[in-house]
């Protein structure tokens, strides 16, 4: 729809008091029905999809784009997005296909499991740091931070000495209190910050993922020196903001359900479910994935038209009855792993075995070492972080 | 059981290694999917399910004994 000043109410952000649950209204939504128009940024409308089956379809249509500069597309900021250079996330096939399998090895399985160990020793520098510090420590700067951007920089092969201008720039691009202005120069930024590492890499390339772009990709005119280094600043971004914020969310959900926690910490083979769990139940990403229809498509009953916005809120299918027995309850020993929490269809999270594996590591380490861990200030005086793409927590003080 | 898979379509999230590991596997050359059991035993037909169903762009086939 292109029609302006739409009076269609638009996706709610704010989560009021229930910090850990998707606003009210997309539950009302839902019950109505799988399909209903919303108001985006610009003052159009779009469609938002309710229920988990309709994401689903909607997510694995190929007739449904990316491309973020197609007319109708329904972006979560009032202007015109820019597009950066190498952002696979808004590519379509064919040259999306052809970009995403440069990266598939790197985050394969096993080539993840062969950094498991890695990521326990960065998990246990950053234990033993918090240890000696002054409490409360405020978790959320001092370990979920600045344990996922050091692994995406060892997994990418970048020194982590600049992860301060890599930690600003990442809350800035997703923060939609900024205009896409702000956040186009926090995204190229990087990338250009970046360069200089490719260009080290094709003078001495190593064991790491930028060499293997480089030698594989780049030498061969698959790819240029901006989009590896776009692609790069993606991965970074990406992998700082989404684990961090999992990481202190669930820390505040675990510390809510001491039973449950007890299980965790005591009953090693529930991790992995419970991983699972945190991550339907918490579903970080909550403006909606969002896609633009390149062809009349039936969904929900409706006629969505060529060229229609669609915006597709995860968090509110990973709590789709239909989808998940108590949907509001947390339950580490439910079945939850067709959670939406990384998307689905050609576009589902790329990085989604290292960010479990992360989690895996770094919950049990952290109650580990602090077994009396617990919030130094009421939940009311936590601050939540509503305007930005990735939902979190501003800063976490806890004690032991 | 039979499985097939259409590999043009695979996008390598790993799903299907994470739900049957002892069914599937990635290439270690492009991280893509590699069937190791086509036609595996009984005791995998339900991780094998969970990898068809979890699977992000329904790469895998399964045809199911009659
Ligand atoms: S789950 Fe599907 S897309 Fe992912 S690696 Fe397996 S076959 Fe490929």
């Amino acid at each position: 729809m292109t029609d302006t000043h739409s009076t269609a109410p638009s996706l709610p952000f704010h989560r009021g008091d229930a910090p850990l649950d998707p606003p009210a209204a997309l539950a009302e939504w839902r019950a109505e029905g799988p399909i209903r128009r919303v108001t985006v940024a610009n003052g159009n409308t779009a469609w938002l999809v309710t229920r988990y089956d309709e994401m689903r379809e909607v997510l694995g249509d190929p007739r449904m784009s990316s491309d973020v500069t197609k007319p109708g597309f329904p972006s979560p900021r009032a202007e015109e997005p820019k597009v950066s250079l190498g952002n696979f996330t808004q590519m379509d096939p064919p040259r999306y296909g052809v970009v995403r399998r440069t990266l598939t090895r790197t985050f394969m399985v096993k080539n993840i499991e062969r950094l498991r160990p890695r990521m326990v020793e960065m998990t246990n520098d950053l234990l033993d740091a918090m240890e000696k510090m002054p409490r409360p420590v405020d978790l959320h700067a001092h370990f979920a931070r600045p344990l996922p951007s050091h692994i995406i920089c060892e997994v990418l092969g970048i020194p982590h000495a600049d992860r301060a201008l890599f930690q600003a720039n990442a809350a800035t691009i997703g923060d939609m209190s900024k205009t896409e202005g702000v956040a186009f120069s926090a995204r190229t930024g990087i990338a250009e910050y970046l360069v200089q590492f490719v260009e080290e890499k094709d003078r001495n390339p190593g064991d790491d993922m930028l060499s293997d772009l480089v030698v594989n990709r780049m030498r061969t005119g698959e790819l240029s020196k901006e989009e590896i280094a776009g692609m790069a600043a993606l991965l970074v971004i990406n992998g700082h903001e989404s684990s961090a914020s999992m990481i202190g969310l669930s820390v505040i959900t675990l510390l809510r359900h001491p039973e449950q926690l007890h299980r965790f910490v005591t009953e090693p083979e529930v991790v992995p479910g419970a991983i699972e769990e945190l991550l339907r139940y918490l579903s970080i990403v909550h403006v909606g994935l969002r896609r633009v229809a390149t062809a009349d498509v039936e969904i929900g009953g409706v006629t969505v038209r060529k060229g229609e916005g669609l915006i597709i809120p995860i968090h509110s299918a990973n709590r789709d009855p239909d989808a998940f027995d108590a949907p509001d309850q947390f339950d580490i020993t439910r079945e939850s792993r067709h959670h939406m929490a990384f998307g689905h269809g050609l576009h589902q999270c790329i990085a989604q075995y290292m960010a479990r594996v992360e989690l895996q590591i770094a919950l049990p380490a952290l109650f580990h070492r602090f077994p009396d861990l617990r919030l130094a200030a009421p939940l009311e005086e936590i601050s939540f972080r509503e305007d930005n793409v990735v939902y979190s927590v501003h800063g976490l003080p806890v004690t032991w | 059981m039979k499985i097939e898979i259409d590999e043009e379509k695979c996008c390598g999230a790993g799903q299907c290694v994470m739900a049957a590991p002892e069914v599937f596997d990635q290439r270690e050359e492009d991280g893509l999917v590699l069937v190791l059991d086509a036609a595996p035993p009984q005791s995998q037909y339900e991780a094998v399910r969970q990898a068809a169903k979890l699977c992000p762009t329904a790469v895998i086939r399964v045809a199911e004994d009659d």
